[in-house]
C-alpha cells in the first residue's frame, strides 16, 4: 500500500484487521525467553565496558573514549550489529524486536550513540545493496562492527520530508564515469564523529546518476539519491561538543565532494522510502530513549529510598510518591507503545526492498510511538530531577547524561509534532 | 481513513496464543459483528428502547453512566447464549478454558462495536470471583445461571463511611445457624437498583484485625429486607443506588469463599475490574474518535490544523493505552505474576485518557460539544457530552487515582509506605 509524502494509514486497516496479522513475527525472530536471555546479555556484555567514573570532565575524555571502545566491541561480539543484516553479508536478520532489546539496553547504558545509526537507519538503507558490489563492501565491516555507518537526511531546516533535503549531486560530466559532486549541508546527523561513512541524500540537480533507479519525486525535477561519503573525503564536520548525549548529532558541509560511481546506491529516496526510513529511525530513537527513561526511573526509586529528610527517606512522602509513580506509568507507556511498533516492523520481511514497501501499520505505529515516547521520557527526566534535588544537577551524577541524551533524541527523526502530523494526515 | 475494527493495527506482530489460534480469534470477531449488526433479530426482538443513535444498540436502559455502551438485559442473554460469559472458566465449571486473549478480543470487538455490554463486565467480574473463590455448592447453584447471562450481578462495596477507607464498612453479617443475617447500608452501587444479585462486602467479626473481619456475600436483592433506591447520576440516568439490608437472611452457603478472607475477593474483584473494564477504554474510544473525525469531515473544522493536530494527539494516546493493556495481557494469569501495580497504574492511566479524550472533543466542537442528547441536532447524538461527563466518575470507581498511587508505590517500585 503506497502512502503519499507525510502520511500514514490509520491503524486499523479494514475488514480482516485481526485475522490480516501475522503471526510469529519475523521467520528467524526471537522468542519471548530467547529475547529476556538477549537482554540479560547484552546488559552484562555492556556493564563490561570500563565505564568511566566521571564522563563530563575534561579529563575523563579519555576514559570515555575507552568506554565507547569498549561498549563497540560488546556490541559487535553480541552481533548486535547485524541484527537487521541479511545472513549473506554476515548479519543474523533477527529483527527489529530483537534489535530493540539492544537500543533500550544502550539507552540505559547511555553510552554507543554511534549504534542505532549504524545498525538500524544505514542497515535499512544498505538493505537494497545486500548483493552488490557496494553492499558487499560495507555491509559485512557493519554488520561486525568495525564499519560504523551514518545516515545523512535533513539539512538546516531539521525537516524530515524531501524538501528539508539540503545537499545537491551534479554529475561529474562526460567521461568521468557516473559518479556525482556534492554540495550542500547536511546537518542534524547522528554519530558523525564515529562515522567512517555517510550515506548522504541529496537533489539530482541533472536526473538519475549511477545507472540504477533512483527514487522520483519532483524535487530539483531529478529526485533524490543516496551517496556514501567516506571520513577521507574533503567535508567539514561541526560539532558535535564534547558535551553531547546520546547522539552527538552534527553537520557536515559538503563543498563539491566527489563521490565515484561506486559509492552510488542504486536506490534513491522518494515519498514512501523516506517515510519508511523515518519511521524506521524514530522506533530506534524511541527504543534508546526507553532504555535511558528506565534506567532514570530505576536511579530515582533508588534515591528516593535511601535520601533522608524529614526524619524518613523521602520516597515515602506522597508527593514523591506522585513522581515516582507518574515516571513509572511514562516509562510502561513508552515501552509498551515503542516494542509494538518495533514488532510491526517484523512483520515486514527483511530480505526484499522494504523501504520501498512500507507497512501502513508500522508508519503508523512508529509515528505513535514517537510522539509519546518523546514527550513521556521528558516528563521522565523532568520529574526525576524533582525528586534528585542539587546532586542531579551535578555533571559527576549520571541523571545528566540521561537528560542531555533526551533532548537530543526529542527532535531527531523527528519531533512529536511531526509525527502528530502525520497520524493527522492519515485519519 | 478508519474503518470499523477494534483490534485493528495493534495486533501486528503479535504471536498466536496457545488455545485460541487466528481462526479461532476470526470466527470470534466474526461472530460478534454478525451480533452487533442486528442485535433486536438475535434477541429475538427483545431490545427494548433503541436509542437512535450509532454505538448504543438494543439497551434497556440509555447509558447508565459509566460509557460502556450501555446496560442491557437482553444483551447479556445473548452473550449468555453464545458462551461469552464463560469463556475462561475451566471445562470442569462449563466454560470454554481459553485463554485470557479470547475474552481480550471480545471485549475489544464489542467495545469497538459499541455493545450495551457495562452488565456483561458484571457477570464476568462476578462469575471469575465465583469460579475462583466459591464453594462447589455454591459454584453449581449459581454458575449454570450466570453463564447463561440470567443474573445481573452488582458489587456492593462504598459505605457512607467507607469509600477509599473500605476496611471501616460496617454492614454487619452475623451468623445465625445455617444463615446470614444482615444489616447495614451500601451506597454508590452501580446498577444497584435494576440487578439481580450483588456481591456484598461485609464485616463477620467485631473482634481482631479488621482486615480479617471481612466476608463476602452474594445476595439476592430481591430478598425480604432489602431496601434500594436509585441515585441519579451526573447525567440525570439511574446508574448507581443505595442498598438498604434490614434483617436480609442470606443462605451460610451464599458465603464466598471462607469468613473473614473476604479482602482476597475484594481485591480481586477490584483488580479485575481494573483491568478488564479498563482494557476496553481504547477499542471504545478508538470508536469515539472515528465517529468525532466522521463528523469533523463533515463540518469545516477539519480543515483547521490545529484540530487535527489535537485529534491526532489522543489517536496516539489511545493507541499507547492499548499498548499498555497488551503488555499486561502477556502476564495476566501467569503463575506468580503480580498485575496489581500494573492493574492499578493501568486503570488510572486510562481513565486520565478519557477524561483527556471529552475534553479535546470540547475543544476541537466549540458551543457544539456542550449539547446534551435532548438536541437533536447534538454531535453524535450527544454521547460525547454524556461520556464525557461520565469521565468523571469512572475515574473514581474503582478506586480513585490517589489509592491507585500508592498502591503502585508500594507494590510495584517498593517504596515505603505514605507519610502525609
Amino acid at each position: 500500500m503506497s502512502t503519499g509524502a507525510g502520511t500514514v494509514t490509520a491503524a486499523p486497516t479494514g475488514a480482516a484487521p485481526t485475522g490480516a496479522a501475522p503471526t510469529g513475527a519475523a521467520p528467524t525472530g526471537m522468542a519471548a525467553d530467547e529475547l529476556d536471555e538477549f537482554r540479560r546479555a547484552t546488559r552484562a556484555a555492556l556493564s563490561k565496558a570500563p565505564r568511566p567514573r566521571d564522563v563530563a570532565e575534561p579529563s575523563g575524555q579519555q576514559e570515555s573514549a575507552a568506554w565507547e571502545k569498549g561498549a563497540r566491541k560488546a556490541l559487535g561480539s553480541l552481533g548486535a550489529f547485524g541484527l537487521l543484516v541479511d545472513e549473506a553479508n554476515g548479519g543474523s536478520a533477527a529483527g527489529f524486536v530483537a534489535m530493540t532489546v539492544v537500543l533500550q539496553e544502550v539507552g540505559r547504558a547511555g553510552v554507543g550513540r554511534w549504534f542505532s545509526s549504524s545498525a538500524v537507519a544505514a542497515a535499512r538503507l544498505l538493505a537494497d545493496e545486500a548483493d552488490t558490489v557496494l553492499g558487499h563492501r560495507l555491509l559485512p565491516d557493519l554488520a561486525s562492527g568495525a564499519r560504523v555507518v551514518t545516515v545523512a537526511v535533513t539539512g538546516p531546516s531539521g525537516r524530515y520530508d524531501l524538501a528539508g533535503i539540503a545537499v545537491t549531486a551534479t554529475t561529474e560530466g562526460e567521461g568521468n564515469g557516473d559518479g556525482a559532486v556534492l554540495t550542500g549541508v547536511a546537518d542534524f546527523v547522528p554519530a558523525l564523529a564515529d562515522a567512517d561513512c555517510v550515506v548522504v541524500a541529496a537533489r539530482l540537480a541533472d536526473g538519475p546518476v549511477g545507472g540504477g533507479p533512483v527514487g522520483g519525486g519532483p524535487v530539483g525535477g531529478g529526485g533524490v539519491g543516496l551517496f556514501v561519503v567516506d571520513r577521507t573525503d574533503d567535508c567539514v564536520v561541526y560539532g558535535p561538543g564534547d558535551r553531547s548525549g546520546l547522539n552527538g548529532l552534527a553537520s557536515l558541509h559538503l563543498d563539491g565532494v566527489r563521490v565515484p560511481a561506486d559509492r552510488v546506491l542504486r536506490r534513491g529516496l522518494d515519498d514512501d522510502r523516506l517515510a519508511y526510513l523515518v519511521a524506521v529511525g524514530a522506533v530506534a530513537v524511541s527504543a534508546e530513549m526507553v532504555g535511558s527513561a528506565a534506567r532514570v526511573l530505576e536511579l530515582t526509586v533508588a534515591y528516593a529510598g535511601d535520601r533522608q529528610q524529614f526524619g524518613s527517606p523521602i520516597g515515602a512522602f506522597g508527593t514523591v510518591q506522585h513522581h515516582c509513580v507518574q515516571m513509572r506509568t511514562d516509562v510502561q507507556t513508552a515501552r509498551a507503545v515503542t516494542n509494538r511498533a518495533a514488532a510491526a516492523f517484523d512483520v515486514a520481511a527483511l530480505d526484499v526492498d522494504s523501504l520501498g514497501a512500507p507497512n501502513p501499520d508500522a508508519l503508523w505505529l512508529a509515528s505513535a510511538a514517537k510522539a509519546w515516547t518523546a514527550r513521556a521520557t521528558r516528563r521522565v527526566v523532568g520529574r526525576a530531577h524533582r525528586v534528585h534535588g542539587a546532586i542531579g544537577f551535578s555533571a559527576e551524577h549520571e541523571l545528566p547524561r540521561h537528560t542531555a541524551g533526551q533532548r537530543d533524541s526529542w527532535a531527531l527523526w523527528g519531533d512529536p509534532r511531526f509525527h502528530a502530523g502525520r497520524i493527522a494526515s492519515g485519519l | 481513513m478508519t474503518s470499523g475494527s477494534a483490534v485493528g493495527g495493534s495486533t501486528v506482530g503479535e504471536p498466536a496464543v496457545a488455545g485460541f489460534t487466528d481462526d479461532d480469534e476470526a470466527r470470534l470477531v466474526a461472530e460478534v459483528r454478525a451480533v452487533l449488526a442486528d442485535p433486536v433479530a438475535e434477541a429475538g426482538g427483545v431490545g427494548a428502547a433503541v436509542v437512535g443513535e450509532p454505538g448504543l444498540r438494543g439497551m434497556d436502559h440509555a447509558d447508565l453512566g459509566y460509557g460502556f455502551g450501555g446496560w442491557s438485559r437482553s444483551f447479556l442473554r445473548q452473550a449468555g447464549a453464545r458462551g461469552w460469559i464463560s469463556l475462561l472458566w475451566p471445562a470442569g465449571l462449563g466454560g470454554a478454558a481459553l485463554p485470557p486473549r479470547a475474552l481480550w478480543v471480545l471485549l475489544h470487538e464489542l467495545a469497538y462495536g459499541g455493545a450495551p455490554a457495562e452488565a456483561l463486565f458484571y457477570s464476568l467480574a462476578v462469575g471469575q470471583c465465583l469460579v475462583d473463590f466459591a464453594t462447589p455448592e455454591l459454584q453449581r447453584e449459581l454458575l449454570p445461571k450466570v453463564a447463561a447471562g440470567e443474573v445481573a450481578f452488582s458489587e456492593a462495596l462504598s459505605e457512607p463511611d467507607a469509600g477509599s477507607d473500605l476496611l471501616s464498612l460496617r454492614t454487619f453479617a452475623r451468623r445465625d445457624g445455617d444463615h446470614y443475617v444482615v444489616n447495614g447500608q451500601k451506597v454508590w452501587t452501580s446498577n444497584g437498583a435494576i440487578s439481580d444479585m450483588a456481591m456484598v462486602i461485609v464485616r463477620t467479626s467485631t473482634e481482631g484485625p479488621r482486615g480479617r473481619a471481612i466476608s463476602t456475600l452474594i445476595i439476592d436483592l430481591d430478598a425480604p429486607g432489602v431496601t434500594r433506591r436509585a441515585i441519579p447520576d451526573i447525567t440525570g440516568e439511574p446508574s448507581y443506588a443505595e442498598l438498604f439490608f434490614d434483617d436480609v437472611v442470606v443462605p451460610a452457603t451464599s458465603l464466598l469463599g471462607t469468613e473473614g478472607g473476604g479482602m482476597a475477593q475484594v481485591l480481586a474483584a477490584l483488580e479485575w475490574d481494573r483491568f478488564w473494564a479498563r482494557s476496553v477504554k481504547a477499542p471504545f474510544l478508538r470508536r469515539e474518535l472515528d465517529d468525532l473525525v466522521a463528523f469533523l469531515k463533515g463540518a469545516s473544522a477539519w480543515d483547521d490544523e490545529s484540530v487535527r493536530l489535537a485529534v491526532a494527539e489522543l489517536a496516539v494516546d489511545i493507541e499507547v493505552c492499548d499498548a499498555l493493556f497488551a503488555d499486561a495481557l502477556d502476564r495476566y494469569g501467569v503463575p506468580g505474576a503480580d498485575l496489581s501495580a500494573d492493574a492499578a497504574a493501568g486503570k488510572t492511566f486510562a481513565d486520565a485518557l478519557g477524561l483527556r479524550f471529552y475534553e479535546m472533543a470540547e475543544d476541537v466542537l466549540g458551543l457544539a460539544g456542550a449539547l446534551s442528547p435532548a438536541r437533536p441536532d447534538a454531535p453524535l447524538g450527544g454521547r460525547l457530552w454524556r461520556n464525557g461527563l461520565c469521565a468523571h466518575g469512572l475515574r473514581i470507581a474503582g478506586g480513585t487515582p490517589e489509592v491507585q498511587e500508592s498502591t503502585v508505590a508500594t507494590r510495584g517500585l517498593g517504596l515505603p509506605r505514605a507519610r502525609s
